[in-house]
């Protein structure tokens, strides 16, 4: 590219992605790059820009399009920027305008607060919990503050490791994967995680018969992230729920996507529960990446989380560069498709 | 006249593959997603379908398979997968649902219409 048109293109104001209809993008300004994480000669994974890319370079018509942030470049998980997509000068390409966002360059801040605040209070409590156990050694009299410690440091535990999980998706990312995995298989694995608590704190889960009876629902992506979202879930909903309550899963398909409902209390400070608030983000984050979302509704005392997932196909996969890719295997195979349909008329005796 | 079904949820995919078969002689009827491929081969009662493993919605590919090859009334029907995951574990997948062959796209069209013969002469 000559020199001017890089510093033209460097300096605009919103951030800019020059992208072909094969996904690859031909050049990308420091703020796109920023805000969106591709660069020049990266392939863009986004099903929605992708389509916008090509709607717009076949139509050529501009498009809209909304794409995840860059886990870099903003601090809260799942956040979404929007795409002005103009058919570029070469017929088969465009360019994406990122527009500007309000809280660009604060991602660090974000994440900084969040942990203060996040670990604070657990840190407080265990600290204050080692105390009493301290004290409670030199009296070797009570073993009660030993175990509340113990609990303590095992929540505190949860926190640092949630959010060691957290911190790995905002550096690298949620690994590409399609694994093809069975809702309701997926739901037992992590309920299987859950059970011991829920049992140790006389806390029900009643799976929906309805969600039994179906045939099983099939989802792509990754398992491991997934089970993690739903072992976040149904613990964060177990621990909201008193003794002798009843947290109620619940399955309903919509189309393409499924719905996991879980019916559950409300735990009495969630502002004091660290885990609460860092699991939340985690699920929202995965879930964001696999084209599904993490909705909470309040429900009285109760409060409803819900589920919500692409079903049958996995929502990264780039089908329009599928298309274009069968298509080029169409056109190359042509002309032997041809030779083909005449030989048989050819050598057919007079 | 063989009967062929198309099932797959991206239509420039579809369109390419209805271009292939028209090279030949076949009846062809087309599906966008696992729940109506199902209906139609139910109705249409193709000697052979064209499926598509992961395709929005309720049921996918390999799903609708296995519905196929358990009905007494539409087992005798062939089954080609069709899918961009062609690790030896999906395509041992593919034959635990039934399937009688698996294609891995982006697929060759001669590879199609030689697969699609040699599916229907032997069946």
């Amino acid at each position: 590219m000559h020199a001017s048109m890089s510093e033209l293109l460097e300096h605009l104001k919103p951030g800019l992605i020059w992208v072909g209809t094969d996904g690859v993008v031909r050049y990308a300004n420091r703020s796109g790059s920023r805000c969106t994480g591709l660069a020049t000669g990266s392939r863009i994974a986004d099903r929605a820009l992708s389509r916008a890319v090509i709607g717009a370079t076949i139509g050529q018509v501009p498009r809209q399009a909304t794409l995840p942030l860059a886990a870099s470049a903003h601090g809260v998980p799942g956040a979404t920027v929007g795409c002005r997509v103009v058919p570029g000068p070469g017929g088969d390409d465009a360019f994406v305008f990122v527009e500007a966002h309000a809280d660009d360059g604060t991602g660090v801040d974000t994440l900084m607060r969040a942990l203060r605040q996040d670990l604070r209070d657990p840190l407080r409590s265990a600290q204050a919990a080692l105390a009493l156990a301290q004290q409670a050694r030199a009296r070797a009299d009570d073993t009660g503050e030993i175990e509340a410690l113990l609990d303590r440091v095992e929540r505190l535990l949860e926190v640092a490791d949630q959010l060691v999980e957290l911190a790995a998706l905002w550096d690298e990312g949620l690994p590409a994967a399609d694994d093809r995995i069975e809702l309701w298989a997926l739901m037992q694995r992590a309920w299987g995680e859950v059970e011991p608590e829920a049992r140790a704190r006389g806390v029900r889960v009643g799976f929906g018969s309805d969600l039994l009876a179906r045939t099983p629902v099939t989802l792509y992506g990754s398992e491991r992230w997934l089970r993690r979202v739903f072992v976040e879930c149904l613990q964060s909903a177990v621990r909201g729920t008193r003794a002798g309550g009843e947290v109620q899963v619940r399955h309903l398909q919509d189309g393409g996507r499924a719905r996991v409902t879980l019916l559950a209390g409300r735990h009495a400070d969630e502002a004091a529960d660290g885990s609460e608030a860092v699991a939340r983000q985690l699920c929202r984050h995965v879930l964001l990446r696999h084209g599904g979302r993490l909705r909470d509704e309040d429900d009285g005392p109760l409060r409803q989380r819900v589920i919500e997932l692409p079903t049958g196909a996995p929502s990264q996969v780039d089908d329009a560069q599928l298309a274009i890719a069968q298509a080029q295997r169409y056109a190359r195979d042509l002309s032997a498709l041809m030779i083909r349909r005449r030989r048989p008329a050819e050598t057919e005796p007079d | 006249m063989k009967r062929v079904l198309i099932v797959e949820d991206q239509a420039d995919i579809r369109k390419l593959i209805r271009m292939t078969l028209e090279f030949e002689d076949y009846e062809i009827q087309e599906a966008s997603d696992g729940a109506s491929g199902l209906r139609v081969a139910r109705d249409f009662k193709p000697d052979l379908m064209l499926l598509d493993v992961m395709m929005p919605g309720e049921l996918d590919g390999l799903q609708v398979c296995e519905r196929i090859k358990r009905d007494d009334t539409t087992r005798h029907i062939r089954v080609v997968l069709l899918t961009a995951r062609g690790q030896a574990r999906d395509r041992e997948t593919g034959r635990d649902a039934g399937a009688d062959e698996y294609l891995v796209k982006p697929f060759s069209p001669l590879q199609l219409i030689e697969t699609i013969e040699r599916l229907l002469v032997v069946g």
